[in-house]
């Protein structure tokens, strides 16, 4: 029937699938016995996650003292695995709701498990705050404003880790919300399949009693752009206030007004690179080749050479206000990081993130997938490292010679920086096992036949999704 | 202190326990409880002063004029090192809790170094000995309470004692009641009385015996002095009464209040020492060319003695340095730490022909710090060698540590049929010893001193003994056969010094002062004649590396080694703490291939020592220097466990670090690198200022024309606010740091580690750069060619030759604009209306932001949880401030206890503390009186005129955080350098640090 469209637009779904082809396909994988792939990943994830939280648990047993930090360098693997994660946080929400307002139907395939994985991401990120605490359990609570009867004890409004607080916070619910509003009428389909009563109860709970009804869609449709309208701002609110931990501080390397532009571009880049690594293996392993398209992975691709464009311009930027400034220490801070101790770390860094995404201008390499999946990696260690270098290397050679000192992170820290990602690919491992991780009511609405159908006006077919509800 | 014999308590050491008891028992009423633990406060107080078999009871009613929680001071005497300075003891609730120095001592003058400083350590430590020991104990001694066993001690000793040919073998002794007690035990028991010190003096008192008729170590007077020419002695470091030379040295150097002179301070000296760090000039001489280049300098001063060899001193430098001291005349002072007698007697002809004796050091009084004689300990060898001593009493001495030859006194030690010794500890000496009969902390008994001849002082009780020990004199009176006196050695005391000593002062004012000073003028001995001073002048000659030894700053000569915090407290040159070290220039070690943190093996004979190499620039070249001190065995658990935070104690960890004594009279060995040296604990790594504003100085000659020399802003700080700046109606605390006279002595570190609980970490986590010092003293290398250390890399090689040092104390700024304050999200560090950086340790949650904020990098964080290993050791705490938990943020609060003291021991009278009555304890204990502490709003006040001084400034000023602590420039003594008057003809604005002068 394609052919009745504009051959130029290509299909976002390919393989020629009906909408019924399209509910099997995704309620197929969480209905059936998962298979052995998913069993390993899902008891290796789940072991390393256990190795990270028995970590944590000696950690804040002992004291951070665990760690490598030291006087001189307070913050090391702690903040650096926190913005890490904060940025792979971004690229959920950028596609979920900044690619919804733009109108970009491609993001349907891919938007659900994007989601998830920010919300995954950003529980990974909040967790190192809260362990980087000496204090853990009393610091999760005083760093909250409450009520409290011992006088006007309040929180610092001017302290940018309470604003973290708040954005974070305020991200993680909204995200949460979003994510939630967008599967309901999926799980209503997953519920109407349900055969045992477990399923049908917990299913049933969480799809709010949706019958698929006009009035439903409408109320859905309006909600989904409100919540997508104010998850918007804060896809770069939240790396904005992230970066003003560093910014407004008096450190040399720290003190710098590009940090807000800087850290959002860099969080999008470092997303969109695991999106893609997540993308790429659950393409391969969950064949879904046809609703994750090559033309997704190129898509995909322009966002990130943009972005790491953008990066590579911020730090030749930041270099070069370096020497601009005339001051002594913020010139000595950047030479330092290019040929100090941790020069090694700047360089993996530039390769990473400024050199490696260049290749992506070349459209045979945006499109392969193995290319793309290696060139994530990378993106991704190099973003890492981009936050290492930031916070180590200008705390670990300051203002005072005498202090300046190195770190050796230990193997606490790195088991800790290992289990997160445990966490991260366990919660990814339950979530595609327990909820849809297409958004099929999405992906429908995007299919060529659905389009056709409107045109047609052929009403009461089981292809609209409310049809497909209902009948089944 | 007045001595109330009626008033009985119970045993100190429950103290803790008691008051807890007492408070749940008598919880109904505040006022039963206040009275209880009054008087058992008062009680322990002075139960201190009885004799051990008093029996005590609590009292009923509260002392008159004790109150529970006051501290008292007591005045005593510090017995840390043989330079015995006064001291006041803080004792509250009846126990010692900081020592302070006597402020109206006239040695001291209120200086306190290091060791004195961290002396309550060895006095709670609890690997002290609990009790008479015993080798082979006899039959039922495990089971006989401590009388029981101190009378099978004392029978057995009398029965050795009988054996006839007895030796007493002590360090320096100079209290004319324990010399009289020394004497009634030789009268009585024939003995022979033989001292000696580990790091000797005796070469200069040998000298003045042979060119004054007096075996005497003249009385130094370094205030007097306008020019100072020192070979190898560190009189501002550790050599026989550092604090008072250091007090001396710094009257000429003080360029506050409007004084224009300085004196001048030459060092020549082959490793680099705190005192060349502070001279002037400094030439690098190695040990070796030392008669050379004082021979050079006789001839020239129109001796004759033979043509010096050849040395690395250029003939211009001298010909100018004793041009200058002829114009100094008797105003010139030449020291010299040299063990070389003939070198000594040369030195004392320098002196005369200067006109020094009587000026600048005075053999009438004369010192009486080092009273050991080497001659009379070679002769004892020699008799155990022979076999002829047959009873062998030692007391606090170890010399199967710290004699060169250790081990051979070893072997004649097992020969001796008897031998007691009288220790602290079971050390290496004492353990290898029949008995020990355990002996009293210094804070725990009577005693009695002559630093100075003419100068006694008194040192008395300031707890009640801990444990079962007993004063060595009360043993040496009980072997006597002086039971009297052995019970109450105060009684003794009391009456020795009634009779000879006090002169119609009465007893107890001499007790409450401490001292008594009775030094009169008298005629010294006259100069004789230099003596044989054959070959003076030749350069010894050697193969290999020329061994250079020292007294370590922080073990003494290694009885404290067993001290925690003076095992923590870095060495001021190198920065290495928990380690022995090889240090070397650097260009040595490029030259052999060695680099920091390499094991070398330092060998001389069968003599070795192995040490991690650490880089001293300026050391002369193929000199490797050992510090002594280190290598102990049997020093506790301390040296066991390095420190660390847990019981495990690493068996193979014998020692920290390797003896270095054997080494101590080698001159040559080799050096050769045997492996890695395993985290070797810098507290400071890199060296330079990096040309950055830091640590501020300039030349004498230049801050004569312009007194901001030195300390021109390139960048004035930009202040600019949206709010209104506090205002300041009360006080506006803050401090001045003089980089002029600060030596770098540590003694700042200690006093606050002791006053504030400041915890030790131990070795591995001060590799880890953890450490706990709220006030540091950084110490920068400078380029003496003036390019402000560019070339020193962390950890590599430099091509510093001969650096200028500054010191520079670090501690909190205080900053009016904290950098901390806002970054904190709960408001744990805020400041104060008067303008003091408060940091609220129950609100803390440990982020570490305000850490990384500091620009200053004074913030320190509670990695663990950092409790003592032993509950004993809970006593020294200062109950003033909380114990910080782990995760806990802590730093540098300008003894806020010390100030609400103050405060409201004024505000008793209605009025405001007085400029000065507030001491902070880094301030207090600063021999040289660098730190000034007080209130910035009184126009009056010291730390307001020097704010006002041309050389205050504020360290990075330009970022505008407005400290509360300011420093003046460092002024040397010497001409101008090229570079350094090309400033001056910079036309510059006075841009000064934004305060409101």
């Amino acid at each position: 029937m394609a052919h009745h469209y504009s051959e130029l637009r290509m299909p976002l779904v390919h393989g020629g699938k009906t909408m019924h082809d399209i509910t099997n396909d995704v309620c197929g994988s969480i209905e059936g016995k998962p298979s052995m792939l998913w069993w390993i990943g899902w008891m290796v994830s789940g072991l390393v996650a256990l190795m990270g939280v028995l970590t944590i648990g000696f950690q804040i047993y002992k004291g951070i003292g665990t760690w490598g930090l030291n006087k001189t360098v307070g913050w090391g693997f702690d903040i650096t695995n926190f913005v890490f994660w904060i940025g792979i946080g971004h690229a959920g929400t950028l596609i979920s709701a900044v690619l919804f307002l733009f109108r970009q139907k491609w993001r349907t395939s891919i938007n659900r498990s994007a989601e998830a994985m920010t919300l995954f991401a950003v529980m990974c990120a909040g967790l190192f705050p809260l362990i980087h605490m000496g204090r853990p359990w009393i610091g999760f609570l005083w760093a909250a404003p409450y009520p409290n009867l011992r006088g006007p004890l309040w929180v610092n409004i001017r302290s940018p880790l309470l604003w973290d607080v708040f954005a974070i916070s305020t991200y993680f619910s909204i995200s949460l919300v979003f994510w939630y509003i967008g599967l309901i009428p999926d799980l209503a389909t997953v519920r109407d399949r349900a055969k045992h009563w477990a399923r049908k109860f917990f299913y049933g709970t969480l799809s709010m009693g949706w019958r698929g009804s006009v009035r439903h869609w409408n109320h859905y449709e309006t909600s989904y752009m409100i919540f997508a309208g104010l998850a918007t701002p804060l896809v770069f609110s939240v790396h904005s206030i992230v970066s003003m931990d560093f910014a407004t501080s008096v450190l040399p390397g720290w003190h710098t007004t590009i940090f807000p532009p800087y850290f959002v571009a860099g969080a999008i880049f470092s997303g969109f690179a695991m999106v893609l690594t997540l993308l790429l293996i659950a393409r391969e392993t969950m064949n879904l080749k046809q609703y994750i398209t090559e033309d997704h992975l190129e898509n995909m691709g322009k966002v990130i050479i943009l972005t790491g464009s953008m990066v590579g311009l911020a730090y030749g930027t930041e270099m070069f206000m370096a020497w601009y400034s005339g001051s002594m220490y913020e010139q000595y801070a950047f030479i330092n990081r290019a040929t100090g101790p941790f020069a090694w770390s700047y360089w993996i860094m530039v390769s990473c993130n400024v050199i490696s995404p260049q290749t992506l201008w070349f459209r045979k390499l945006r499109r392969s997938p193995i290319f793309l999946f290696i060139m994530s990696i990378f993106v991704n260690i190099g973003m890492w490292f981009e936050r290492f270098v930031i916070i180590v290397t200008s705390l670990h050679r300051d203002y005072l010679p005498s202090s300046w000192a190195h770190y050796y992170p230990t193997h606490v820290e790195i088991m800790e920086l290992i289990g997160s990602f445990g966490i991260f690919f366990f919660l990814f491992f339950c979530f595609i096992r327990l909820l849809p991780g297409i958004a099929f009511g999405e992906v429908k609405g995007v299919m060529k036949m659905g389009q056709k159908h409107k045109h047609e006006e052929k009403p009461g077919n089981d292809q609209t999704p409310a049809a497909e509800v209902s009948h089944a | 202190m007045e001595i109330r014999t009626d008033i009985r308590t119970d045993e100190l050491a429950d103290m803790p326990e008691e008051l807890r008891a007492e408070m749940e028992i008598s919880s109904k009423s505040r006022r039963d409880f206040m009275k209880v633990t009054g008087m058992a406060a008062m009680g322990a107080v002075i139960a201190g002063c009885t004799a051990q078999d008093i029996t005590v009871k609590p009292m009923l009613r509260k002392p008159e004029g004790v109150t529970p929680g006051v501290p008292y001071e007591y005045a005593s005497t510090c017995q840390m090192c043989s330079a015995n300075c006064g001291t006041w003891m803080k004792v509250r609730d009846g126990r010692p809790m900081k020592a302070e120095g006597n402020r109206d001592h006239p040695q001291n003058q209120g200086g306190l170094c290091t060791l004195g400083q961290a002396q309550l350590w060895n006095l709670y430590n609890p690997d002290r000995l609990h009790g008479p020991w015993a080798k082979e104990a006899p039959a039922g001694w495990d089971e006989a309470d401590a009388r029981q066993q101190w009378a099978s001690l004392d029978a057995a000793v009398a029965g050795a004692l009988k054996a006839g040919s007895v030796r007493l073998l002590t360090g320096t002794v100079n209290g004319p009641a324990a010399r009289a007690v020394i004497q009634q035990f030789c009268d009585k028991t024939g003995a022979r009385h033989v001292a000696y010190d580990a790091c000797s003096a005796w070469p200069i008192a040998a000298a003045h015996r042979d060119t004054h008729g007096h075996a005497r170590i003249p009385h130094y007077r370094f205030d007097n002095a306008e020019v100072v020419v020192s070979f190898d002695a560190d009189f501002l470091g550790n050599w026989i009464s550092p604090v008072e030379f250091a007090r001396q040295w710094a009257r000429h150097r003080d360029l506050r209040f409007g004084k224009k002179s300085m004196s001048r301070h030459i060092q020549f000296e082959s490793r680099l020492s705190t005192t060349g760090a502070c001279a002037d000039e400094r030439f690098r001489v190695r040990n070796a060319e030392r008669g050379a280049v004082l021979t050079d300098i006789a001839n020239r001063l129109g001796g004759s003695f033979g043509e010096p060899g050849k040395h690395a001193v250029p003939a211009a430098d001298i010909e100018r340095i004793v041009k200058e001291l002829r114009t100094a005349g008797r105003l010139g002072l030449v020291v010299s730490g040299s063990h070389d007698v003939k070198q000594q007697r040369l030195i004392n002809w320098i002196n005369d022909k200067l006109g020094a004796y009587g000026s600048t050091l005075e053999l009438e009084p004369y010192s009486q710090q080092k009273l050991g004689n080497d001659e009379a300990l070679s002769a004892l060898l020699k008799e155990l060698e022979s076999g002829a001593v047959k009873t062998l009493v030692l007391w606090g001495v170890n010399p199967v540590f710290d004699l060169p030859n250790g081990a051979k006194f070893k072997e004649l030690l097992a020969k001796v049929p008897n031998k007691i010794a009288i220790s602290h500890h079971a050390d290496e000496t004492a353990s290898e010893c029949d008995w020990i009969a355990a002996e009293d902390d210094a804070n725990e008994g009577w005693n009695d001193f002559e630093p100075i001849r003419g100068l006694y002082t008194l040192a008395q009780p300031t707890v009640r003994r801990l444990w079962d020990t007993r004063s060595a004199l009360q043993s040496l009176l009980k072997w006597a056969g002086d039971n009297d006196g052995a019970r109450d050695y105060r009684a003794f005391l009391q009456a020795y010094w009634e009779k000879n000593i006090l002169a119609g002062m009465a007893w107890a004012t001499a007790v409450s002062l401490g001292v008594r000073d009775r030094r009169e003028p008298a005629a010294a001995p006259a100069f004789k004649g230099a003596g044989d001073v054959a070959g003076v002048g030749n350069v010894a000659g050697g193969d290999g590396f020329e061994i250079v030894t020292f007294e370590s700053y922080n073990l003494g000569d290694g009885k404290h080694a067993g001290n925690g915090w003076l095992q923590e407290m870095p060495d001021p040159l190198v920065r290495a703490s928990w380690t022995n070290f090889a240090a070397m220039s650097p260009i040595t070690m490029a030259n052999k291939g060695l680099e920091e943190g390499d094991l070398v093996e330092v060998k001389a004979g069968d003599a070795t020592c192995k040490a991690p190499v650490v880089r001293m620039p300026g050391a002369a070249e193929d000199v490797v220097v050992l510090p002594l001190g280190y290598g102990r065995t049997h020093a506790g658990r301390i040296v066991h466990g390095m420190g660390e935070e847990s019981d495990a104690v690493d068996p193979e960890r014998k020692s920290i670090g390797d003896n270095a004594y054997p080494l101590s009279t080698a001159g040559f060995g080799s050096v050769t690198k045997v492996g890695s040296y395993h985290r070797l604990a810098l507290i400071q790594t890199h060296d330079s200022q990096e040309g950055r504003p830091l640590a501020k100085d300039t030349a004498l000659e230049m801050w004569k024309q312009d007194q901001h020399s030195g300390n021109h802003h390139e960048i004035p700080p930009v202040d600019v606010t949206l709010w209104k700046r506090w205002e300041y109606k009360g006080h506006k605390w803050g401090m001045v740091v003089d980089l002029n006279l600060c030596t770098g002595c540590n003694a700042c570190m200690m006093a606050c580690q002791v006053e504030n609980n400041v915890p030790i970490v131990g070795k591995d986590e001060v590799w880890r750069r953890r450490e706990m010092h709220w006030i540091r003293i950084d110490r920068y290398f400078e380029d003496t060619r003036g390019d402000k250390g560019k070339g020193i890399q962390d950890g590599k090689q430099t091509t510093l030759e001969n650096p200028e040092v500054v010191f520079q104390p670090m501690m909190c700024q205080h900053c009016e604009n904290a950098p901390c304050e806002t970054v904190c999200p709960v408001i744990a560090t805020s400041h104060s209306d008067e303008g003091l950086n408060i940091q609220t340790y129950n609100r803390c949650i440990g982020t570490r932001y305000c850490a990384n904020n500091c620009p200053y990098k004074v913030r320190r964080f509670n990695w663990f949880m950092y409790k003592h290993r032993d509950l004993t050791m809970n006593l020294v705490l200062n109950p003033d401030l909380t114990i910080r938990s782990q995760g806990v943020m802590e730093k540098c609060s300008m003894c806020a206890q010390r100030i609400y003291d103050g405060k409201r021991a004024s505000a008793l009278h209605k009025t405001k503390p007085k400029d000065g009555q507030i001491l902070t304890a880094c301030q207090q204990t600063c021999p040289t009186q660098a730190i000034v502490f007080g209130d910035q709003n009184d126009k009056d006040s010291v730390v307001a005129k020097l704010g006002r001084d041309p050389r205050n400034y504020a360290v990075i000023a330009e970022i505008n955080t407005r400290p509360a602590v300011t420093y003046l420039t460092k002024v040397r003594n010497r001409p101008a350098k090229p570079h350094e008057k090309a400033e001056l003809e910079k036309p510059q604005a006075h841009g000064h640090d934004g305060h409101d002068h």
